[in-house]
């Protein structure tokens, strides 16, 4: 029987591989990484569109044939905390259709879409954001729960301010009188681009 | 008889595939696979985005022509031609696409580019176009009402994704991109006749006359008149002749202020091509409709008075399309 001499790998060629193999791997894990977070942003973001859109829904169902005790007819208002992350029915007005049986849950964006951390600004004005929905499906230029005009269209941004990532990409969620949308922008200075109507 | 035999295959094809050829082949054959269903994959988002936008783009055209028509429904009137009194409005300068005024308050919806200078900053690079609806007026609150007494105007895009016109321009005064019709094409046979009377405590009358679905419409017969008191002059038959649009644009100058007259026939023209509707001013609620005295058909939307519960105001139609009043749309039964 002939005998077939095999060469094995050197110690260097191992370490080179490994090494390699190494370097890869962690572009690929930290690529990922981001990929997932960025995800997990999107996923925020569509949670809030998602609210928003049952809402309106809500206010075109509910509020045309609800009366308030003061012969107006009923809106739906939401609260939008950046501080909790949450997003649920304002409780400080008799006339919001959302915060009647069976109200709209709370809904925690953390939770939801599982961000690590998540930071919620606006275009304009402080948390908490209240928004609120007509009888028709518009969004009102002023609050149930205060009498400031609102000036729209008014834009949430959604980020992840996670060191690990550095992705400075933001979400978009564009409230207007007759339309919500949703976008994305990949530094806070530049304007945000959005999906189709 | 000779038997045939298969052939004897030489030793290298009966050594098979090497580990190393397998492996190549799988890794060939996994990235033709994943490249196919990549490709796939991109495409069916691309197909499922697409009909995503078409639903989401319907649902805010659906949305949109509900606001304008529930405005319409509670103006008093409705034009998309200029205005003697209010030529200096931007609202009418730059071509509205439909005109509403509901309790003294102008709503204006015109189609504009994307980039037009007068949309809030906070609309740059929302929108696409090519032209957006925009709507300027007073704003909602919350209870679905229009704030009208705040005196404050807005400008807010009601919808995206408005086809240009054949000019290729959004602004344009011939835009058809998108027309908003009230009401059926059901013209009478000849011209309608209004009998209004008016008491003598300067009860405000407001009506218009339209013909928007019709396609032979030029889009300037459309006309609106506001009086205060009675000051109509019972001379009103001269206009009536072969052009419908003639009596229509005559109105205003025609009319001259009689106070404290109670009873006044005046015409306005028909035309079998085209639509008549009138606009009251006070919700349907408050309207009674009366056979009128005499006659021995029963009351149907041609030949009754509508009446104003609280108050002396009546008028008498006949040989009219349909009523519209804020809250309601009177057809004819038969």
């Amino acid at each position: 029987m002939k005998l077939i001499s095999r060469q094995a790998f050197t110690l260097f060629e191992l370490m080179i591989t490994v090494a390699v193999i190494g370097i890869v791997s962690s572009m690929v894990i930290r690529s990922t990484y981001t990929f997932l977070q960025e995800q997990k942003l999107r996923q925020a973001s569509n949670e809030l569109l998602s609210y928003l859109l049952t809402a309106r829904a809500k206010a075109l169902r509910e509020a045309s044939v609800s009366e308030s005790v003061s012969g107006k007819a009923k809106a739906c208002e939401v609260k939008l905390d950046a501080s909790s992350n949450t997003i649920s029915p304002s409780s400080n007005s008799a006339a919001n259709v959302c915060n009647e049986s069976p109200p709209l849950p709370v809904l925690n964006l953390l939770a939801a879409s599982g961000v690590s951390n998540l930071k919620l600004t606006s275009s304009e004005g402080s948390s908490p954001f209240f928004i609120t929905f007509t009888r028709m499906g518009t969004v009102a230029s002023s609050n149930l729960s205060s009498s400031q005009s609102v000036t729209l269209p008014r834009i949430f941004y959604l980020s992840n301010p996670d060191s690990a990532t550095n992705s400075k990409l933001q979400r978009c969620v564009l409230v207007d009188l007759n339309s919500l949308r949703i976008g994305w922008r990949n530094s806070a200075d530049t304007p945000c681009t959005y999906n189709g109507n | 008889m000779k038997t045939c035999y298969p052939t004897t295959r030489t030793a290298a094809a009966q050594q098979g595939y090497s580990l190393v050829e397998l492996l190549v082949a799988i890794s060939l054959g996994s990235v033709v696979l994943v490249s196919l269903g990549g490709v796939l994959l991109v495409s069916e988002m691309k197909v499922s985005a697409k009909i995503q936008r078409n639903l989401d783009a319907k649902d805010a055209a659906n949305r949109a022509i509900d606001l304008m028509r529930r405005e319409a429904n509670s103006s008093l009137f409705l034009t998309n031609s200029l205005s003697r009194n209010e030529s200096s409005s931007d609202c009418l300068r730059t071509s509205p696409v439909v005109y509403y005024q509901t309790n003294g308050s102008k709503i204006c919806y015109k189609t504009v580019p994307p980039n037009w200078d007068k949309l809030p900053s906070a609309y740059q690079n929302v929108y696409q176009g090519p032209c957006l609806l925009v709507r300027e007026g007073p704003p909602y609150k919350p209870d679905g009402e229009i704030d009208d007494l705040s005196g404050s105007i807005v400008r807010q895009v009601v919808l995206d994704g408005v086809a240009k016109t054949k000019s290729a321009n959004c602004t344009s005064r011939s835009n058809q991109g998108l027309v908003v019709a009230v009401g059926k094409s059901n013209a009478p046979d000849q011209k309608a006749t209004i009998k209004i009377s008016l008491d003598r405590n300067n009860l405000d009358y407001k009506f218009s006359v339209q013909k928007p679905s019709n396609s032979a419409y030029d889009g300037n017969s459309l006309h609106h008149d506001m009086r205060q008191g009675c000051t109509i002059s019972a001379n009103k038959t001269a206009g009536c002749g072969t052009s419908a649009d003639a009596v229509v644009s005559h109105l205003p100058e025609s009319y001259s202020s009689v106070k404290g007259c109670d009873d006044v026939d005046f015409d306005i023209c028909g035309s079998p091509s085209k639509e008549t509707v009138f606009y009251f001013v006070k919700p349907f609620s408050q309207y009674l409709l009366s056979d009128v005295p005499g006659s021995s058909s029963p009351c149907t939307y041609a030949k009754c008075y509508v009446q104003k519960i609280n108050g002396t105001f009546s008028v008498r139609l006949s040989n009219v399309d349909h009523l519209v009043f804020p809250d309601k749309e009177i057809r004819p039964s038969s």
